[in-house]
């Protein structure tokens, strides 16, 4: 007959296998962890660049096709639709006939609310002097996490040729900024600019309408 | 009887496990790396963009406020050369203007040319 003699773990045993299994844990939570940050990090680095991307491609379409747009106020008034706050953004830009939005220009305000920045647009003009937004008023937040945004007008001087840089657009002026500038900073601390040309302007060249359009 | 695992079984589901962190890691590092790359590439482009659209605008020998071009890691070479590979007997100057080739270079932090762009631009001036 055979007898099995069961034989309970010894002290030093159970020691051993718990030491063994901890570092088995603390190990493969050490490796989970940095892996999970690690990924944390490129998916952070990649949410940036799509927000970098995301405002290259409204300077690059707004900002470059931006033109001069005229408009009548409520005491029938021919005013500039173009606003150069500091803070804000309004301007009128060539765009593409897409099918729901058909017209050949867009217009556009960016401004900041709370931590966004936030593009608006539609179709038809955009009335700084109009409370009520437009039917078709679209908003769009382009980057998140912002601690604040302003904004740079480039104007030429007609005597010297030399480029001058606004805060604050001068509002009595019937033409456009030749350059415009937006800055973003956000709350990580990090900070980008971005400036393009308006309309095909240059050195030598500028757009700007006749004062009676 | 209960079969219990082997030592070896157990080294082999560790070393599995181990080989699958390893690939985990190391896919995401080789994200990370394509990421920073992606940026560091994005960011010399973007400050090449930002000096010339600014010298577009602005006279020749304009230098470039901080305002426009604030780079730390990045200096700016820019200079003025002739037009290369015009067809013959095409002027590069004609009727007080001429053409000339902007040349505007990134330099790193350690002297080294990071990035460059050529672009042709018209100025007043020449026969």
């Amino acid at each position: 007959m055979k007898h099995i003699i069961r034989r309970n773990f010894t002290l030093i045993e159970l020691i051993s296998a718990a030491a063994t299994l901890t570092m088995i844990a603390v190990t493969i939570g050490l490796v989970l962890s940095t892996v999970y940050n690690s990924w944390r990090r490129a998916d952070a680095g990649h949410d940036r660049l799509s927000e970098k991307l995301r405002i290259d491609a409204i300077v690059n379409t707004a900002f470059k096709n931006a033109v001069p747009f005229n408009w009548k106020t409520p005491d029938l008034k021919n005013t500039l639709l173009f606003t150069g706050a500091s803070d804000h953004l309004l301007l009128a830009c060539l765009h593409r006939v897409t099918p729901d939005e058909n017209a050949g220009i867009r217009f556009l305000k960016l401004y900041r609310e709370d931590d966004k920045l936030i593009a608006a647009y539609q179709g038809t003009p955009i009335l700084s002097w109009d409370e009520a937004p437009g039917d078709n008023l679209r908003t769009e937040v382009i980057v998140k996490g912002i601690a604040n945004i302003s904004f740079l007008c480039a104007d030429i001087d007609k005597l010297n040729g030399s480029v001058q840089l606004f805060n604050q657009w001068d509002e009595n002026k019937d033409y456009i900024p030749q350059g415009i500038q937006i800055t973003i900073e956000w709350k990580n601390g990090e900070k980008e600019s971005w400036f393009r040309r308006t309309a095909g302007n240059g050195h030598l060249q500028s757009f700007s309408l006749p004062k009676n359009f | 009887m209960k079969n219990q695992f082997t030592l070896v079984e157990v080294a082999i589901a560790i070393g599995i496990l181990a080989m699958g962190i390893a690939a985990g890691m190391s896919i995401i590092g080789a994200a990370k790396q394509r990421m920073s790359k992606a940026e560091s590439q994005w960011k010399r482009q973007h400050a090449l963009t930002q000096a010339a659209e600014y010298l577009l605008l602005a006279p020749p020998d304009t230098p470039l406020p901080r305002s426009i071009f604030d780079y730390p890691d990045f200096n700016l070479t820019i200079n003025y050369s002739s037009p290369e590979n015009l067809p013959v007997n095409v002027p590069a100057s004609l009727a007080g203007w001429r053409l000339t080739a902007l040349h505007i270079n990134l330099i790193g932090r350690n002297g080294k040319l990071a990035d460059s762009i050529v672009i042709d631009r018209l100025l007043r001036g020449g026969n």
